[in-house]
């Protein structure tokens, strides 16, 4: 190839580069932020499908925990079966096959531990249980079902990438909601008593059937006594020809056991089995 | 009171008052531990059925298991999800669905044995009798924690476990099958090292 030819070539090439290669590249564009109101029609409208898919749900579970006197504990692989707004099972499994089985429907919580022929029966209402209606909080911090009043949005404030609406529940407990640009919950904050607090963050979401579900779950109290960070497997929504009974199934004639003879036995059985 | 409970409690009794003697179940428990230890080490593959409390039936989960003396077990799920080995000093249980690591301490480990230890206790601990063709009732010793108290054995026409049925605050039926024995395993077939971006935890 002559001298002058291969110039123009390379000349030519450069000069499409310097047109073309700005043209081609994939540009960042911010997305515009969007106002409270329109961020909170974002969030309802995502709310309401969370809320309807949420009464039949079905979907592996890993559990990751960590306690300060104990350190990180062992993983948890689990299956949880949801009926919201109030009620879920969950199954345990161990190295020998399940391990536990627990039901949380409105204020009752029921543990069944097979290998041992065990249960431990919990009663909001009777029984210290730290948290109200057990059955709807778990309900709520598994698909992010936290609903600010209508008030509380009037005085949502920014707060770095998120808007957070604060209100007082009716027994006058705080509880912050931390919204993301895409109308979905990021944090939430509730004191369970007075001075303790628990946090529960979304960092994942991912859209399932057309409805975005929360993925990672990350709960934590404050001070820290306790944290579990939930990663959500391959999520169902079943239909009604195969939703589960969520009511508690425990045999009769089983042995009622207290929390603490069923932790202290727990932790004697790594595996479970005989 | 239950059919099968009055029956356990009169095959107990009845054993409680063979038991010092218990030559027969003492007998076919040496048997099989003298074929381990005359070969080296023994791998069985394990049907484990846990009654379902809920319907009545029955949850099945297939295991391989590798026994060599003194103390050394290694349990395998069929399908490679996960290991656990137990060592007098301690064990690892290796689960690839969680990707996580976790560590026993030699007491935990002796626990999480369960009744998998049981295949390499010495028989004379054990108190037992025949009752019926191939079959031994064997009373567990009550300090050893166990979560059974008794266990029916079936044996094979070599007078090996075929079956193992446990009773008491648990119930479990352990299907033996296909027998291999082994010459001596080298001893880093009982551990599980934590591969790269596994989670490694203590158990607490």
């Amino acid at each position: 190839m002559k001298p002058a030819r291969r110039g123009f070539l390379l000349g030519g090439a450069v000069m499409a580069a310097l047109f073309l290669g700005p043209g081609c590249a994939p540009r960042v564009v911010s997305p515009p932020e969007l106002g409270p109101l329109e961020l909170r029609q974002r969030f309802e409208r995502n709310w309401v499908q969370r809320a309807q898919r949420a009464r039949s749900v079905e979907a592996p579970l890993s559990v990751w925990s960590s306690l300060p006197s104990l350190g990180k504990l062992p993983g948890l692989d689990a299956l949880v079966w949801m009926g919201a707004p109030d009620s879920c099972a969950l199954l345990v499994n161990g190295f020998f096959g399940p391990l536990l089985k627990a039901w949380v429907l409105g204020d009752s919580l029921t543990v069944w531990w097979p290998d041992r022929k065990a249960a431990l029966r919990a009663d909001a209402a009777r029984d210290s249980m730290g948290l109200e209606r057990p059955g709807s909080w778990v309900s709520a911090a598994l698909a992010a079902m936290w609903s600010p009043p209508d008030e509380a949005w009037r005085s949502a404030q920014r707060e770095d990438s998120l808007l957070v609406v604060a209100w007082k529940d009716e027994t006058g407990r705080r509880r912050r909601l931390g919204v993301g640009s895409d109308g979905l919950p990021r944090r939430f904050e509730f004191e369970v008593a007075s001075g303790r607090r628990a946090l529960a963050r979304y960092p994942e979401w991912r859209v399932v059937e057309g409805v975005a579900w929360p993925m990672r779950i990350e709960l934590e109290d404050d001070p820290k006594s306790w944290s579990a960070t939930l990663r959500v497997g391959r999520l169902r929504f079943p239909g009604p020809a195969e939703r589960r009974s969520l009511a508690a199934r425990v045999p009769p004639g089983a042995e009622l056991w207290s929390w603490e003879r069923l932790r202290r036995a727990l932790m004697r059985s790594p595996l479970g089995g005989g | 009171m239950k059919l099968r409970t009055v029956a356990r409690l009169l095959a107990l009794s009845w054993v409680a008052l063979l038991a010092p003697g218990a030559p027969a179940a003492a007998g076919v428990w040496d048997a099989w531990l003298h074929r381990i230890r005359a070969s080296g080490a023994a791998r069985v593959e394990v049907v484990e059925l846990l009654p379902r409390a809920e319907d009545g039936g029955s949850d099945s989960l297939r295991l391989r298991l590798t026994l060599q003396p003194p103390g050394f077990l290694r349990i395998e799920h069929a399908d490679r999800s996960q290991a656990v080995v137990i060592r007098p000093d301690g064990g690892e249980l290796l689960d690839h669905r969680m990707k996580q690591w976790v560590r026993l301490r030699a007491d935990q480990a002796r626990r999480a044995a369960g009744v998998w230890r049981l295949l390499l206790d010495p028989a004379s601990r054990l108190g037992g009798a025949r009752v019926g063709p191939r079959r031994y009732l064997v009373r567990l010793p009550a300090e050893e924690g166990w979560m059974a108290d008794s266990l029916w054995v079936t044996v094979t026409s070599d007078s090996l476990p075929r079956r193992l049925d446990l009773s008491g605050e648990t119930e479990m039926t352990l299907e033996l099958k296909r027998w291999r024995f082994l010459r001596p395993l080298r001893r880093d077939h009982f551990r599980l090292a934590c591969p790269s971006g596994y989670a490694a935890v203590d158990w607490p």
